[in-house]
């Protein structure tokens, strides 16, 4: 009866356009490079603030689901990441799109996200407190091995040229390390110049990685940005559930991760989509194909970016500690509605809130179906149709005005289009970009946990049993070793059995 | 019987040589910081990719073979240079010009380079108002609704 009453309170009028709304302004937000989920809920949490807590929640959750999906928008049709989360949409989105399958991309990426959202909700509905224990178990040293899981993905990336894989990731992760070091605030390899003191954003360096070699290319040939295909196919609404279904565990396995991964404060919904998007390389029968237009890689970026969003509310929630950036943010303004989150607040007078909230959360990932869907299919046609002479000033605006809006910061937007060039100069001598922007992602979570966890086997006095002997990051070892060495064993067994 | 002769990936070697100059580069200022926590990470990264680069470079003198993936890009260089340059630009003038001016400007001169058709009254004055219209479009939404504070015009 309760729960009835939870979901008919959510799905009043006045919530129900609450997360319309919030959906639609997520989704348009997400889509443009440089805002990111953070920053669309925190532009639009001064509105919060004069609504119930209920409301607010909704609204913030609307937002939030929607931003990560947007950002698989120009991840497909641009080859940019709107957001961080959609790194690894890129890899097999925009191949899609550029062979002329575009439109099914942008309809896999929608489904594939409303799935890993409801799965997202689902455990924070019916598992948050017991989860958010284990987040705690994770300690420095776990986080470090996490970043080196994802960076195996580098391996995945680098088919018959690891080594320049591997130089990349490094490359990413030295980039990173300019400016003020993580732990000690040291200023380090600025060289004299000022410009450097702030460090490379990892959001603008990605966008300048991604898009720039893209602009540049555009430029150079009167050739179209992606095939336009003669025939008008709607949605692809049909084929796209044909393929979610076909790959079902795929899109299960990488909810579960986004979810997982969600959970671990600070990782987010970048690292889950890599990590997922490896997993399902990993595990599929079309493991050459990744990379190419892969749907499986679609579905398995765009599932565990989208599960986050709930995993990331469960220690935000039950604990109070953000699971995401953004999360923080919807912290901050709960606290500024004076819903005090902890372990009570599942038990507490305060239940109904985050039980209607949850309703909602459901609710605003239900209603990116028919939503994405319109935005992605208007989006689709506008990118295939638009004269180039229109198309390349404007995307080169957005990321211009996008890598500014990040800090309010011109040196941004400066390195951005260097690295941007560079990139291209890389790209053309067989250095791909994902495993730099894999090094830049990843460095910074992999330094804390690296320096932390030295220091703290240091003080213990042994570092080797810090970073190796405990149980979870023996697991993660685990799966690292399996990421790395799977497809060398699985090859040669296949080799013997053909034999 | 004719031998097969394999070309080795040049470009890849010099980058790599490029590399390992960067990584020599770090590796040095890195000496100059006095606490581990800060040298620690990039120099273990470092060394990495010093070793990496110079396995690369070694594989590549024994076993030389052309990178598939680095293939040369038909098109226009000069355009590709302009696109950088006037991006560039744009960042460099913005500060001091105000958005809304810098922002006409460098959007009409990007047209201008990504433009293969020939111009025409009609299309440069349908092409003009676009501009127009997209700029202060992007004008109003990140400073007006985003609150993004963006370069003011001086006077």
């Amino acid at each position: 009866m309760h729960v009835l009453s939870f979901i008919l309170e959510a799905m009043s009028p006045y919530h129900f356009s609450i997360a319309l709304g919030g959906v639609v302004a997520g989704t348009v937000i997400g889509a443009l490079p440089g805002l990111t989920a953070t920053m669309a809920i925190a532009v639009l949490v001064p509105l919060t603030f004069s609504m119930s807590p209920t409301a607010a929640l909704i609204l913030m959750g609307a937002i939030y689901t929607g931003a990560i999906y947007g950002g698989a928008y120009s991840a497909i049709l641009l080859n940019t990441p709107g957001t961080p989360s959609a790194i690894a949409t890129t890899l097999d989105g925009y191949p899609m799109a550029k062979r002329g399958d575009g439109d099914l991309a942008v309809t896999l990426a929608c489904i594939s996200s409303v799935v890993g959202g409801l799965i997202g909700a689902a455990f924070l509905l019916a598992l948050a407190p017991p989860l958010a224990k284990v987040a705690l178990a994770f300690g420095p040293v776990e986080y470090f091995w996490l970043a080196i899981f994802g960076l195996t993905l580098i391996s995945a990336l680098s088919e018959g040229n690891l080594l320049k894989g591997l130089i990349g990731g490094c490359l990413g992760m030295l980039l990173t390390t300019i400016g003020v070091a993580e732990i000690s605030s040291d200023i380090r390899f600025t060289f004299g110049s000022r410009t450097l003191i702030g460090g490379i954003e990892p959001v603008s360096a990605l966008i300048g990685l991604y898009c720039i070699p893209v602009l540049i290319d555009l430029v150079a040939t009167p050739a179209r940005h992606l095939k336009v295909t003669s025939s008008n196919r709607g949605f692809r609404l049909r084929e796209a559930l044909s393929l979610t279904w076909r790959h079902k565990f795929n899109v299960l396995r990488s909810s579960v991760i986004g979810t997982i991964v969600g959970i671990l404060p600070g990782a987010g919904g970048s690292i889950s989509g890599l990590v997922a998007y490896s997993e399902a390389r990993r595990t599929s029968k079309h493991t050459a194909n990744f990379g190419n237009g892969e749907p499986e890689g679609v579905q398995a970026s765009e599932s565990a970016n989208n599960a986050t969003v709930g995993g990331g509310l469960i220690p935000t929630l039950v604990l109070g500690i953000p699971g995401t950036p953004p999360d923080a943010v919807i912290l901050g303004a709960l606290l500024v509605q004076g819903v005090r989150t902890g372990p009570n607040l599942f038990v507490s007078g305060e239940s109904s809130i985050i039980y209607v909230f949850i309703a909602g959360l459901f609710l605003a990932t239900l209603l990116m179906l028919p939503t994405g869907l319109l935005v992605g299919r208007y989006a689709y046609r506008f990118i295939i149709t638009v004269p180039k002479a229109v198309l390349v000033p404007t995307v080169a605006f957005m990321t211009i005005i996008g890598t500014y809006a990040i800090r309010n910061n011109m040196s941004d937007v400066v390195i951005m289009i260097v690295l941007g060039a560079i990139g291209w100069v890389l790209d053309r001598c067989g250095f791909k970009p994902s495993p730099i922007v894999l090094g830049l992602i990843l460095s910074r979570i992999a330094e804390q946990g690296f320096v932390q966890g030295w220091t703290i086997g240091g003080a213990r006095g042994s570092i080797i049993a810090e970073f190796f002997a405990r149980p979870i990051s023996a697991g993660i070892i685990g799966f690292i070793c399996i990421s790395l060495f799977y497809p060398i064993i699985a090859r040669r067994w296949k080799r013997n059995k053909e034999l | 019987m004719t031998t097969k002769k394999h070309e080795s990936d040049t470009p890849g070697i010099i980058l790599a040589g490029i590399f390992i100059l960067i990584g020599g580069i770090f590796l040095n200022d890195a000496r100059t910081l006095l606490d581990y926590d800060s040298y620690v990470f990039p120099m273990a990264i470092c060394i990495v990719m010093i070793v990496l680069c110079i396995s690369f470079i070694v594989w590549n003198l024994l076993k030389p073979h052309l990178d598939k993936d680095a293939t040369a890009k038909p098109g226009s260089t000069v355009r590709r240079v302009g696109l950088v340059m006037l991006m560039l630009a744009s960042a460099f003038v913005m500060p001091y010009v105000g958005f809304l001016p810098a922002g006409l400007g460098v959007f009409a001169a990007l047209m201008t380079i990504a433009m293969f058709k020939p111009w025409t009254w009609k299309l440069a004055a349908t092409y003009a108002l676009i501009c127009v219209a997209i700029v202060t479009g992007f004008y109003v939404l990140f400073d007006i609704v985003f609150l993004v504070p963006l370069p003011e015009i001086p006077f």
